[in-house]
């Protein structure tokens, strides 16, 4: 790893609240250097808003790497694989 | 929490009159009656050794507090980290050729956090004081190391945010049976403050405000909370929220 490249993150801290509608509660924080601390904080209650958020970070993230550009792109249309546990 | 209960004072029998670490809200040592003001790499290598709770082998402590350096380098930071410490800083740590660790004089507030926080969740405990208060819920209203973003802090933080909102809803609880209902307010307040959107807290406020008998208090923390979730994720309480308001007459049950 380049030591002086800034590190990004993203954390997602999710839990369920049993009985509503729509259980799922998801706050992320995300920062493009974790030296400097969150910039960004959000809480959302739908899968779907976690999902763009991320894509959102990784893009926002790599957006200036060609090679990476291409590999988001790619794997953004690429179908869902839901692992069997069995 | 097996690895952190050996430095529980109350089972180890700790001295409180050797060094003192505080975690919550943000790094502090004092030794002697006095802070000792540390660099950044003395204050990371204390905070490290006082989350572990134990002795740490070398190569681990230096391949956590600096992951992207080659373990050459690495295990010599660990070095010179240990030899410019101050002496009263020195004095908090242990350290042999293969492991370190914090001196057994040494306090952690954040250790004595946590066992107030499990002796509240302890159904029947009886070493808490008779009547739990201020002190207990500002004991568990403060994060641990804010602004710190190594990956070993935010995993620790984390764990202590959910042990302490589960220890201030409790002691909320444990307060409105005794008919303490200041300090039962105080402590479900100080879990709402932390986590704002999450309905449990707000229950346990509601339950004081019922209890004390004043059911308009309950309907506009209801009222409150149910405007926020809407707000903030187009959302609404959950049935069990409204059951136990419904019951004031102003919430109708779906």
């Amino acid at each position: 790893m380049n030591e002086r490249s800034p590190v990004a993150l993203l954390t997602i801290r999710a839990w369920c609240e049993d009985g509503s509608d729509h259980p799922l509660r998801a706050e992320i924080r995300l920062t493009k250097d974790v030296s400097t601390g969150f910039q960004h904080q959000l809480t959302v209650a739908y899968p779907e808003q976690v999902v763009q958020a991320v894509w959102a970070f990784l893009e926002d993230v790599c957006w200036s790497s060609d090679s990476m550009t291409s590999v988001l792109s790619r794997e953004r249309h690429a179908p869902v694989t839901v692992l069997d546990p069995s | 929490m097996g690895r952190h209960r050996e430095h529980d004072p109350e089972i180890r029998g700790r001295p409180r009159d050797g060094p003192r670490i505080s975690l919550l809200g943000g790094f502090q040592l004092e030794a002697e009656g006095a802070s000792i003001v540390l660099p950044e790499r003395s204050q990371r290598l204390l905070a490290f050794l006082a989350l572990q709770g134990r002795l740490v082998r070398r190569p681990s402590a230096a391949g956590t507090l600096w992951p992207v350096a080659t373990e050459t380098r690495a295990s010599s930071s660990l070095r010179t980290a240990l030899a410019r410490l101050p002496d009263a800083a020195g004095a908090a740590v242990t350290a042999t050729a293969r492991e370190l660790g914090l001196s057994d004089r040494v306090s952690v507030d954040l250790w004595d956090s946590r066992a107030l926080a499990h002796r509240l969740l302890a159904p029947q405990d009886s070493s808490l004081p008779p009547n739990p208060g201020s002190e207990e819920v500002s004991a568990l209203s403060t994060e641990l190391l804010p602004d710190w973003y190594e990956e070993w802090v935010l995993i620790e933080a984390e764990d202590w945010r959910q042990l302490r909102l589960h220890a201030l809803e409790a002691l909320a609880q444990r307060l409105t049976a005794q008919g303490h209902y200041g300090g039962a307010a105080a402590a479900a307040l100080a879990a709402v403050r932390a986590e704002p959107l999450r309905e449990s807290p707000r229950a346990a406020l509601i339950r004081v405000h019922i209890a004390e008998g004043n059911p308009s208090e309950a309907l506009r923390e209801f009222a409150r909370y149910g405007e926020l979730l809407k707000l903030e994720l187009g959302v609404e309480p959950t049935e069990r929220l409204r059951a136990l308001v419904a019951e004031l007459g102003a919430v109708t049950p779906r």
